[in-house]
């Protein structure tokens, strides 16, 4: 034995060490809450940030002119501006007095206007939103004109969710619009303020206490919005405690935690179509609508309920019921119907169908709905070949039209606007329109909608493009499923966001 | 030894120039358009043209590799698309941590082999040799990634010893960088628990990698023990009243070691692989987990940057591994010189 003692006379206190450093699994500091972010953000420029992860930081360091009830998202509430009102194309905003940036600016209608033309200029992020802005006029310190090139019903709602930047600070930073300093800077006026970066790691921001809004009891101090680019181990830290609350847990994963003691389920509407199945009208054999009118048809849409462990339903049309003016009810319910199916692709005249569907990887659900389209179209003598690829390559194999099919998730972040939405995937353009429907009536349709002023009019509207859709046959809305998010039981204060991925009001957070 | 070295550093620059030029077309033969996607889904075709030009993608791909190769030379790896920074600076930020994470990966399975190995002889044909081959060979059979969440599943769910991830405890404050190399900057600082921790952090990961390979490790140490031990200078040593210890220390490891050493450097090119997904697994914030979200986005710049770091760190420690060799065996010094 003496010969190994070196062994455990050199290891010993390493072990001792590492012992002694290793993580407790609950929180030391009750006042921080670790999120834990499916991926680290590219950016946190109001007018660049895009995806979940980036939202992240600009939702809770940003404030915005409007906020909404996320119960009843057509019922507007005041943020920075305090009221607002419409006539034509002029929109008003009565901005709120004694706001500051967390570096000590005031906010004034200055910042308004340099966010808004800040974010025209660089044309990416959410601007198209607010696209349709032909002009914001400074009238007084705390009233801005917003002048858009036809009436905007929307505009105020949209407005939601545009981050307001400090006039100053953009400003300071002339070259390029200031993109290379506000990727990593922040200075908003809202509930958090951003301290720190650590690239691969994860950004800290801090509660900012001079905040003009409400904090519940007990809100949290400090944030470390942590990258966690595997979906298990967010998972599996959620459970542990390593983590407080996380996005993009997988749904069985989140069904499970949610239902262990500790921890308990938050439930809500966000997602449009998850997934959804998007036919290429410009490559055969999907060009041709009978052939694509047979897939929709033979799709087994009960398959992805069962998958959804009846937390789902299968879509309508684009537009879930949930969202105000939506047109679903009056739509005819989609359901599988094999001999319907066999007729459509007898006429279409389509000899011995093969056909590619591009998935993105990375996303069970977008794999088990290309799974299911396979076999249901074998039914009727489909030959369906499944490639995974990343995202970017399975996207740009149908843009290039090499590919048939492209699954995809939908969400919309407009609270209201279904039109932004209908022109990103199904306007000729736009960019997730990757089925290449190109319809000049209904381009035009969803252009004229947001100018209409009368309610059921714009329903009508809303209603006649949903159905022009549907008869392209382009797409199968293969599940609509709730989003469940499980939270520990010592968190209060969750909330889904229906205009929005799976996100976080920090500032609507608290400790039980 | 200069002029071994002059060859090996003129074999190492053609062999990263063929890298990088190789990884530079490939990376590119797949159709994607990176620009398109980070400019955002509902970008301006305008802004998509923008990003295009800023990066250089809508010039010739000859004239890209041109210019690609010609900020090499001066040490310029490109740009991120995904970070909007230089790749250098993303490397200097990101590979201290992989290093680190190699380095003491390295250390970790050159013990464990070793110390394995001498058990296994010592008790050889028994069930101590019987029960190390078991274990070596599940390992080796084992996928690294599921490895890696087993790992976490035992000692941070289950027991809750060691942490999910990450280099340092999340909530807590990790040391000032210097080195940017944890365990030396904690050290730096005299923080002991904070060194614990930053040790702590690297047990799982590092298991993760080193479980994997000890099966071959463990049985050419194994083996390359059991033929030392058959040849006749043992014999002599015992003659002249050696004891085991020193047998083995003074005469049958050092004899050992040198023929193990050429496969260590292939072992080592696995631990380069794997660092990826241990990186992704274990949230480890180093170079491979900067590469997986380069690909995923087809970040050209960083992607062809890592191939040639990672080709990079293979050569010098395949170097120095290669330098080792004489200096463990005289007869090698002797066929060098």
């Amino acid at each position: 034995m003496n010969r190994y003692r070196w062994c455990i006379v050199a290891l010993g206190p390493l072990i001792g060490l590492a012992a002694s450093g290793a993580t407790p699994l609950r929180a030391a500091e009750p006042s921080t809450l670790v999120w834990a972010e499916a991926a680290e953000p590219a950016t946190i420029d109001p007018a660049k940030v895009n995806v979940n992860q980036e939202l992240t930081v600009a939702r809770n360091v940003y404030d915005h002119l409007t906020n909404f009830e996320l119960e009843h998202p057509d019922h507007l509430l005041p943020a920075l501006a305090l009221t607002w009102k419409r006539d034509g194309t002029d929109w008003t905003f009565t901005l709120r007095h004694g706001v500051t940036f967390q570096h000590g600016q005031p906010f004034t209608a200055a910042d308004v206007k340099a966010t808004i033309d800040r974010d025209l200029a660089i044309g990416q992020g959410q601007s198209y939103l607010v696209s349709d802005i032909k002009q914001v006029t400074v009238v007084d310190p705390y009233t801005v004109r917003i002048t858009t090139q036809q009436p905007d019903v929307y505009l105020a709602a949209n407005l939601s969710r545009i981050e307001i930047m400090s006039a100053a600070d953009i400003a300071a930073h002339p070259k390029d619009h200031g993109e290379a300093y506000f990727t990593d800077h922040a200075n908003g006026t809202g509930p958090y303020s951003f301290v720190s970066w650590t690239r691969g790691e994860q950004i800290i921001l801090q509660r900012n206490t001079h905040w003009w809004g409400h904090f519940p009891d007990k809100p949290f101090d400090r944030v470390i919005d942590r990258f966690v680019t595997d979906a298990a181990t967010r998972a599996r830290g959620l459970e542990g405690g390593a983590y407080d609350l996380a996005n993009f847990v997988p749904r069985d994963e989140a069904l499970r935690i949610g239902h262990l003691p500790g921890f308990h389920l938050v439930e809500g509407n966000n997602l449009w179509a998850w997934p959804a199945i998007y036919l290429n009208n410009t490559l055969a054999p999907t060009s041709n609508i009978d052939f694509r009118d047979a897939l929709v048809k033979v799709f087994d849409y009960d398959a992805m309920t069962q998958y959804y462990q009846g937390s789902s339903v299968t879509p309508r049309g684009p537009i879930p019921d949930w969202v105000p003016g939506s047109p679903e009810k009056d739509l005819a319910p989609i359901k599988q119907d094999i001999a319907a199916a066999k007729a459509a692709l007898d006429k279409s005249g389509v000899k011995n169908p093969v056909m590619t569907c591009s998935v993105p990887s990375g996303f069970a659900e977008f794999a088990f709905a290309g799974t299911v389209l396979q076999a249901s179209a074998a039914q009727i003598g489909i030959t369906v070949k499944i490639e995974q690829l990343p995202f970017v390559q399975a996207i740009d194999a149908i843009k290039s039209n090499h590919s048939n099919c492209f699954i995809l998730g939908n969400a919309n972040l407009s609270p209201v606007d279904a039109t932004k939405f209908l022109a990103a995937h199904y306007t000729t353009g736009g960019y997730y329109n990757t089925a290449h429907y190109d319809n000049p009536a209904f381009d035009k349709l969803v252009a004229q909608i947001s100018s209409v002023t009368d309610p059921q009019q714009r329903y009508d509207m809303l209603k006649r493009a949903s159905q022009m859709i549907i008869a392209s046959h382009s797409i199968i809305w293969a599940a609509r499923p709730k989003t469940d998010v499980p939270v520990p039981n010592h968190i209060g204060g969750y909330r889904i966001d229906p205009a929005e991925y799976i996100n976080v009001r920090l500032w609507e957070l608290y400790q039980k | 030894m200069l002029g071994l070295l002059a060859r090996r550093g003129a074999w190492s620059l053609l062999i990263l120039f063929v890298v990088a030029t190789l990884t530079f077309f490939l990376s590119r033969v797949v159709p994607a358009d990176p620009a398109a996607f980070l400019a955002g889904q509902n970008a301006s075709p305008e802004a998509v043209a923008r990003i295009r030009a800023e990066y250089g993608l809508d010039r010739p791909l000859l004239s890209q590799y041109v210019a690609y190769m010609g900020g090499l030379l001066h040490g310029d790896f490109g740009r991120s698309i995904r970070t909007n920074r230089p790749v250098a600076e993303d490397l200097r930020a990101f590979l201290p941590a992989t290093l680190e994470l190699l380095i003491f990966s390295f250390a970790l399975y050159l013990l464990a082999s070793w110390f394995l190995a001498i058990l296994a002889v010592r008790w050889r044909g028994g069930w101590v040799d019987g029960t190390i081959r078991v274990f070596t060979m599940l390992g080796s059979g084992i996928p690294v990634f599921w490895l890696g969440m087993a790992l976490q599943f035992v000692f941070f769910y289950r027991l809750g010893w060691l942490p999910i991830g990450g280099r340092f405890p999340i909530r807590a404050i990790p040391p000032p960088p210097v080195t940017g190399f944890l365990l030396i900057d904690t050290l730096l600082g005299g923080n002991l628990h904070a060194f614990g921790q930053a040790l702590a952090a690297l047990l799982l990961p590092a298991a993760a990698i080193v479980i994997n390979l000890l099966a071959v490790g463990t049985r050419m140490s194994r083996a390359a023990l059991i033929t030392e031990y058959a040849r006749p200078y043992v014999r002599t040593a015992r003659g002249k009243g050696a004891g085991p210890g020193r047998i083995l220390y003074r005469h049958v490891l050092r004899n050992a070691i040198a023929p193990v050493l050429a496969a260590t450097s292939i072992q080592f090119g696995y631990m380069i692989s794997w660092v990826i997904l241990v990186e992704v697994i274990f949230d480890w914030p180093g170079i491979g987990l900067y590469a997986y979200q380069s690909f995923e986005v087809f970040d050209y710049a960083p992607v062809v940057a890592l191939a040639i770091v990672s080709t990079l760190v293979f050569l010098v420690i395949s170097l120095g591994l290669d330098l080792l060799y004489p200096w463990l065996d005289p007869r090698m010094r002797e066929a060098t010189s």
